[in-house]
C-alpha cells in the first residue's frame, strides 16, 4: 500500500513539473496550427492523466490511513489497558478518550490534509526557480532566492504555531476531560438541586479552549496571507532589479512574469501544508508522551480460560503485613505552613491460607479490612508487605511473591462493588473472552446449566448466553452474584470477596452463600464478612480493629474469647 | 444570544446564523471582496509591468505593490477570521444549548444513550456543525465573490471566453452529487464513533476488573473489531470522494484547453493565453476548496440529523411519563399512583415524617424510587434523590455538595457541621480542609459508603422537601448508623422534610416512622406505622424473621 502510494507521489511530481512547461508550449507555439492543436492534445492526456493519478493516490491514501489509525488506536489502547492503574490520576477519563481517539486523528489529518504532497509542491517550486534561472540570471537569481527566503522563513514560523497549537491540544483535552465528568451525572442530577452544575463547570472549560482556539485562528489565517501576498512583492522586486538586469526582450519579461504566477500557488499550499503538520506533530506529541508514560509489557498468552488447563495450584499463601500506611498528603492550611497528617495505618498483619479453606475477616467500619483485601488483590500497592504464594506445578513446588504483580494476580482475583459488570453479553461477562471456539461455548453453556442447577437465582434473572446486558438494570447484589460466578467459572487459585453490606433478600442471599462454597471448592476464599452466616463455618476468622488483627480463629472459639468479635455478633444480630 | 437552534431544520440553521452574525459576515464579505479586487488586478498590472518594461518606461511605482500585497495580507486575514469566530461561538452555544437540555430533562428520555454517545453528540457531532458554519461560509463565499468579479472582468475582456468555463462547473456539479450520496456512511461513522468511544469509557471504569481477571486481550479485540468498523464506514463514505474530488483539477484543466482553443480560433493573441492562465489560476483556489466543503457538508449534514434527533428525544416526552402523568392526574396530595410490574399501586407517604420502603431484591424498590421522584418532579416539588450508587463528580467535596449553588458563609458552616453528622470528618479532622478536598474521579479518593454519605449531604443541604434516599447507609456500620439517624433527627435541618427511603435492614426500619412493604407478585403487602408492624403475626415481622435464619 505504502509502495504504491509512494509511486503515485513520485508519477505526480513528474507529471506536476510537466504541466506549466506544456502551458508555456501553448503559447510559444500559437502562431504554428498544428503544433498548437499537439501542444493541447499533449496537455489533455498530462491532465487525464494528472486525474488518473490522482483516483489511484487517494484510493491508496485512504487505506493506507485507515490502517495506520487502526495501528495507533489499539496500540494506545492496548499500552493504556495493560498499564497499572495508578496512572489514573493523571490521565482521567476524557483524557484517555483524548489521546485514542483525538490525538490519533492527528495522523489522518497529516496524511489526508494532503502533507505527503508537499513533496509534489517543493519539486514544483524547485523546477520553477531552475525556470527562472535559464531565462535571466540576474533576475532569476534574485526571484529564486527571495522565493527561496520565503518559503524558509514560512518553515521557520511555522514552528511559534506549534506552541499555540499544543496549548490548543491540551485546552481540547480539558474540555473532553470535564465533558466526561459531568456526563456521568446527567442520569442523576435531574432529581436533585444542581443550579446547572454541569452547564457551568463544562462552559468554563470551553470558553478557555475557545480563546486558544481563536489565538490559533488568528495566526493560522495570518500566515496563510502572508504566503498569499508573496506575487505582488515579487512583482515589485523585478522592477527593482530591472536596471540592472539587462534584459530588452520584452517576451522574457512576459515568461518572467508568467513563471512568478504559477510559482506561488505551490509556495501557499506548502505554507498551508506546514501549518497543518505542525498541528498534526502536536498530537502525535501527546501520543508519544502517553506511551512513555505506560511503559511496554510483553503480554503473556493470558487467555487460560478452561479449568481443564489448569495446572498451577496453590499450596499455601503466607501473608506478612508489618506495616502499611497510606501515601501521605501534606496540606498547606491557612497558615501556609505544611502539615502531615497521620494517616490511617495497617500493622502486624500475619497469617497463612490453604487452598479449599475460607478465611474470614470481619471488624468495624474503618477497621482497615477492605484495605487489607485490596493490598491483597494487587490493587492497592503496599512496599512492606511480604505475601508469598507457594505454588505447585507438575508435582514441583515453587513460590511467587506479591512483587511480581502481573504473574500474582494470574493467580488472584477480587469479587467487590467495584466488579464491573459490561454491557456486553452473559458469556463475555463471564469467560472474559472473545473469539471463543465452539469447545468453549459448550463448556461455557454446560458450565452456566450446571451454576443454574446449584444457584436457581440464576435462571430467574433471565440471562442468555449471547444476549447483551444490559448493567444498570441490575442491582448491587445481582451485580456482585454475577461477579462471583465470575471468579468462579474462571477458577482462580485465591478469590478475594468484598460482601456487600446491604442486606439482601433471602434468595439472593441464598445465592450469593452457594456461589462461595462453589469457589470454595477450588479456591482459597478469603472475605471481608457483613453476615454471620457466611464467617460461621469458616476456617478461620480474622478481627480487625484499628488496622491491627486483634484476634483470630473460628466462631465458637472467638465467641468464647474475643472481646471485639462478641461485640460484632451482637450488633449483626440486633438488627 | 438566539435560544433553541436544535428544533430548527439544517437551512433554518444557516439562516438564523446568518441573521445573528450579520455583521460579521458583512464586514467578512467586504474584505473577500476587497481580496478578490486586489487579486483581479494582479494579471493586468503583471501585463502592465511587461509592457512598461518593453518600452523602457521607469515610470512604475514599485509602492503600488506593496500597497498591494498589503492590502491582501490584511482583508485575506480578517476574511477568515470574520468567518471562523461566529462558527466558534455557535459551537459554543450549540454545546451550552444541548447541555442545558441534558440537565433540564428527565434522564428517561435519553436513557437509550450511553456516555460514549452523549459524548459524541457534544465533542464530534458540533464539531462537524462548527465546521460547516465556519469552513464552508468562508470558502463558499470565497467561491461567490471570486466567480462575481472574475467573470464580469473576463466578459469585459472577452465573453467568448465564458463558455469555456463549463467544464469547470460540470465537474464540480457531478462532485457535488457523488459526495452528497455519501451520507448514510458518515453518519453510520458518526454512530460508530460513539460505540467506540463508549468501549473506552467502559474499560476505564472497569479497568480493574478487566486487569484482576487478565483480559487485555479480550477487550483490545473487542476495540479493535469497533474501531475497524467505524473506519470501515468512514473509508466507504470516502470512496465516492476519493473518485470525485480529483474531477475537480480536471475540470479546471479542460476549461484552460477550451479556452485557449477559443482564444486561437478568434486570433486574440499570445498574450491573451496568459492573461486567461492567469484568471484560470485565479479560480484554482476557490475551487481548490470545493473538495472540502462538499465532504464537510455532507459530515455536518449526517451530524445535524443526529443532533435534531437527540433533541427531538430531550423535548419530547415519552410515554412511560406519560403514563405516570396520566396516572397522576386526581390523586391527591401524599398519594402516589405508579406502575409496577403488570399493575399500578397507589402508595401513600406521610409528609414530616422517614417513611421506609421495603421489598426484596430485584423487586424493583430503585425503580419506584425513580418513578416516584419523576411523579414528583412533574407536580413540580423540590425534591433530592439519592441513587443506590451515587455518582460524585471529579471536584472538591464543597463543590460535591452545594454544586453549582453560590453558598453563603453560613450555609458553609451549615454544611460542615452535617459533613461532620455524617462521619466524613474520619476523612480529614480539619474542616476546612475536608471542604477543600478533591475526591478524585467519581469519587475514586473516597469509599463506596464515603461517597454515598457525602451525596447524602448533598440532599440534606440541596433544601428539597422531599428526600429520596435508596438504601442510604447500607454501607455503614449499625453504631455509626444508630448515631446518624439519631444526630439528624436532632439537627434543625430536618425540620418540615419528608424522607423516603429504602432499607433491607431492621434496624433503618426500626428508627423510621411509616412503613411500605413491597412484592412483586402481591403489590402492597403491608403498610402502616412502623411500631404497628413489627409486632408478632404481620407480614414484616415475618419478613424481617426470615431474613435474621
Amino acid at each position: 500500500m505504502l509502495a504504491l502510494t509512494v509511486v503515485c507521489l513520485i508519477l505526480s511530481s513528474v507529471l506536476g513539473v510537466r504541466t506549466p512547461q506544456l502551458v508555456a508550449n501553448l503559447s510559444k507555439n500559437y502562431s504554428d496550427d498544428s503544433l498548437f492543436s499537439s501542444s493541447l492534445l499533449a496537455l489533455f492526456y498530462n491532465f487525464l492523466f494528472v486525474y488518473l493519478n490522482r483516483v489511484m493516490y487517494q484510493l491508496a491514501v485512504n487505506k493506507y490511513v485507515r490502517l495506520l489509525i487502526q495501528y495507533a488506536r489499539t496500540q494506545t489502547y492496548g499500552r493504556w489497558l495493560s498499564s497499572n492503574e495508578h496512572d489514573s490520576e493523571k490521565y482521567p477519563q476524557g483524557e484517555i478518550l483524548s489521546r485514542i481517539m483525538s490525538d490519533t486523528e492527528a495522523i489522518r489529518d497529516l496524511i489526508t490534509s494532503g502533507s505527503f504532497g508537499i513533496f509534489i509542491d517543493l519539486s514544483f517550486v524547485v523546477s520553477c526557480l531552475i525556470g527562472f534561472i535559464t531565462l535571466n540570471k540576474f533576475t532569476g537569481f534574485f526571484i529564486s532566492g527571495t522565493e527561496v527566503l520565503v518559503t524558509l522563513g514560512l518553515i521557520w514560523g511555522s514552528q511559534l504555531m506549534r506552541d499555540v497549537f499544543m496549548k490548543l491540544r491540551n485546552s481540547q483535552a480539558k474540555v473532553n476531560r470535564v465533558t466526561a465528568n459531568v456526563l456521568g451525572g446527567f442520569h442523576q442530577m435531574y432529581y436533585t438541586r444542581h443550579d446547572k452544575y454541569a452547564s457551568v463547570k463544562s462552559n468554563a472549560a470551553f470558553e478557555d479552549f475557545l480563546e486558544k482556539q481563536n489565538q490559533a485562528n488568528n495566526l493560522d489565517a495570518a500566515y496563510y496571507a502572508v504566503a498569499e501576498s508573496l506575487y505582488p512583492i515579487l512583482l515589485a522586486l523585478v522592477i527593482f532589479v530591472f536596471p540592472y538586469s539587462g534584459l530588452t526582450e520584452a517576451a522574457l519579461i512576459f515568461a518572467i512574469v508568467d513563471l512568478i504566477q504559477r510559482s506561488i500557488s505551490p509556495i501557499k499550499e506548502i505554507s498551508g501544508k506546514i501549518a497543518n503538520i505542525q498541528r498534526a506533530i502536536t498530537g502525535i506529541d501527546r501520543i508519544q508522551h502517553f506511551l512513555n508514560d505506560m511503559p511496554f509489557k510483553l503480554m503473556m498468552n493470558s487467555s487460560r480460560l478452561l479449568s481443564e488447563t489448569h495446572h498451577s495450584r496453590l499450596v499455601k499463601l503466607d501473608v506478612n503485613v508489618p506495616k502499611f500506611t497510606y501515601p501521605k498528603r501534606v496540606k498547606k492550611n491557612a497558615d501556609d505552613t505544611e502539615e502531615v497528617r497521620d494517616t490511617f495505618s495497617l500493622q502486624n498483619i500475619k497469617f497463612q491460607g490453604y487452598p479449599g479453606q475460607l478465611i474470614g475477616i470481619v471488624g468495624l467500619s474503618g477497621s482497615g479490612k477492605s484495605t487489607l483485601l485490596n493490598i491483597l488483590a494487587g490493587n492497592v500497592i503496599a512496599p512492606e508487605a511480604v505475601v508469598d504464594l507457594t505454588m505447585k506445578t507438575d508435582e514441583k513446588n515453587y513460590h511467587l511473591a506479591i512483587r511480581d504483580l502481573d504473574e500474582y494476580r494470574r493467580e488472584v482475583s477480587i469479587v467487590s462493588q467495584e466488579s464491573h459488570i459490561f454491557s456486553e453479553s452473559l458469556i463475555f461477562n463471564i469467560t472474559l473472552k472473545r473469539e471463543l471456539v465452539p469447545a468453549e461455548i459448550e463448556h461455557f453453556e454446560k458450565t452456566w446449566k450446571e451454576l443454574e442447577t446449584s444457584i436457581p437465582y440464576l435462571k430467574t434473572m433471565g440471562l442468555k448466553t449471547f444476549e447483551k446486558i444490559n448493567p444498570t438494570k441490575l442491582s448491587l447484589g445481582q451485580r456482585q452474584l454475577l461477579a462471583g460466578v465470575r471468579a468462579c467459572y474462571l477458577k482462580k487459585n485465591i478469590v478475594f470477596f468484598d460482601e456487600i453490606s446491604s442486606a439482601l433478600d433471602s434468595e439472593l442471599e441464598q445465592a450469593l452463600r452457594v456461589c462461595i462454597l462453589l469457589i470454595q471448592e477450588f479456591s482459597l476464599t478469603i472475605i471481608v464478612a457483613h453476615r454471620v452466616e457466611t464467617i460461621i463455618g469458616a476456617d478461620q476468622i480474622l478481627v480487625m480493629d484499628k488496622g491491627l488483627v486483634v484476634d483470630s480463629g473460628n466462631h465458637e472459639e472467638l465467641l468464647k474469647s474475643s472481646n471485639v468479635y462478641q461485640e460484632f455478633i451482637r450488633e449483626l444480630s440486633h438488627s | 444570544m438566539q435560544k433553541n437552534r436544535m428544533p430548527l431544520n439544517f437551512g433554518g440553521l444557516l439562516w438564523g446564523q446568518l441573521k445573528e452574525f450579520k455583521i460579521y459576515y458583512i464586514f467578512g464579505a467586504i474584505a473577500l471582496v476587497a481580496t478578490h479586487e486586489i487579486q483581479s488586478q494582479l494579471p493586468f498590472m503583471a501585463k502592465e509591468l511587461a509592457d512598461f518594461v518593453a518600452k523602457n518606461n521607469n515610470e512604475l511605482r514599485p509602492s503600488l505593490f506593496f500597497l498591494c500585497a498589503l492590502g491582501i495580507l490584511v482583508f485575506r486575514t480578517s476574511s477568515r477570521i470574520l468567518f471562523f469566530y461566529p462558527a466558534r461561538l455557535l459551537q459554543k452555544f450549540l454545546r451550552a444549548e444541548l447541555l442545558e437540555k441534558l440537565e433540564s430533562n428527565t434522564p428517561q428520555r435519553f436513557r437509550h444513550l450511553n456516555s460514549g454517545q452523549l459524548f459524541q453528540y457534544l465533542s464530534g457531532d458540533i464539531d462537524q456543525i462548527r465546521a460547516l458554519i465556519g469552513f464552508v461560509g468562508l470558502q463558499g463565499a470565497n467561491f461567490i465573490i471570486a466567480f462575481c468579479i472574475l467573470v464580469p472582468k473576463m466578459m469585459a475582456f472577452n465573453a467568448g471566453l465564458l463558455v469555456a468555463l463549463t467544464p469547470m462547473l460540470a465537474c464540480f456539479i457531478i462532485f457535488t452529487v457523488v459526495v452528497s450520496r455519501n451520507r448514510k456512511y458518515f453518519k453510520l461513522t458518526q454512530d460508530m464513533q460513539g460505540e467506540v468511544q463508549n468501549l473506552i469509557m467502559e474499560s476505564y471504569v472497569g479497568k480493574r476488573t478487566i486487569k484482576n481477571f487478565h483480559s487485555e486481550d479480550s477487550f483490545m479485540k473487542l476495540f479493535s473489531e469497533l474501531s475497524l468498523k467505524e473506519l470501515y464506514y468512514f473509508y466507504k463514505s470516502s470512496l465516492g470522494v476519493s473518485i470525485s474530488m480529483p474531477l475537480i483539477g480536471f475540470g479546471v484543466g479542460l476549461s484552460l484547453l477550451w479556452g485557449a482553443q477559443i482564444i486561437k480560433a478568434n486570433h486574440l493573441g499570445a498574450t491573451s493565453l496568459i492573461l486567461f492562465s492567469g484568471f484560470i489560476f485565479l479560480f484554482m483556489e476557490p475551487m481548490g476548496y470545493l473538495s472540502w466543503i462538499g465532504i464537510v457538508v455532507s459530515r455536518s449534514h449526517a451530524s445535524w440529523e443526529r443532533l435534531k434527533d437527540l433533541d427531538l428525544a430531550l423535548t419530547t416526552s415519552i410515554e412511560a411519563e406519560e403514563k405516570l402523568r396520566n396516572l397522576n392526574l386526581e390523586v391527591v396530595e401524599n398519594n402516589y399512583k405508579l406502575p409496577y410490574w403488570e399493575n399500578s399501586l397507589t402508595i401513600n407517604f406521610r409528609p414530616n415524617a422517614w417513611n421506609v420502603m421495603i421489598a426484596k431484591t430485584g423487586h424493583g424498590k430503585s425503580e419506584m424510587l425513580l418513578k416516584l421522584s419523576e411523579v414528583l418532579r412533574q407536580r413540580g416539588k423540590n425534591i433530592s434523590l439519592v441513587a443506590q450508587d451515587p455518582y460524585i463528580f471529579n471536584d472538591t467535596i464543597e463543590r460535591n455538595v452545594f454544586l453549582g449553588k453560590k453558598e453563603t458563609d453560613a450555609e458553609r458552616e451549615y454544611a460542615k457541621t452535617i459533613l461532620k453528622i455524617l462521619g466524613l470528618d474520619y476523612l480529614e479532622p480539619n474542616l476546612e480542609n475536608l471542604m477543600k478536598m478533591e475526591v478524585g474521579e467519581n469519587g475514586k479518593r473516597l469509599s463506596g459508603g464515603q461517597a454515598k454519605r457525602l451525596s447524602l449531604v448533598r440532599s440534606l443541604m440541596s433544601e428539597a422537601e422531599i428526600l429520596i434516599w435508596d438504601d442510604p447507609f447500607s454501607s455503614v456500620d449499625l453504631i455509626l448508623e444508630k448515631e446518624i439517624i439519631l444526630e439528624l433527627k436532632k439537627h434543625p435541618i430536618m425540620n418540615n422534610k419528608t424522607i423516603i427511603l429504602t432499607s433491607h435492614r431492621l434496624s433503618t426500619v426500626r428508627h423510621s416512622d411509616y412503613l411500605v412493604f413491597l412484592d412483586k407478585e402481591d403489590g402492597v403487602v403491608e403498610e402502616g406505622m412502623v411500631n404497628d408492624l413489627l409486632r408478632e403475626n404481620s407480614k414484616t415481622y415475618e419478613y424481617f424473621q426470615k431474613q435474621m435464619v
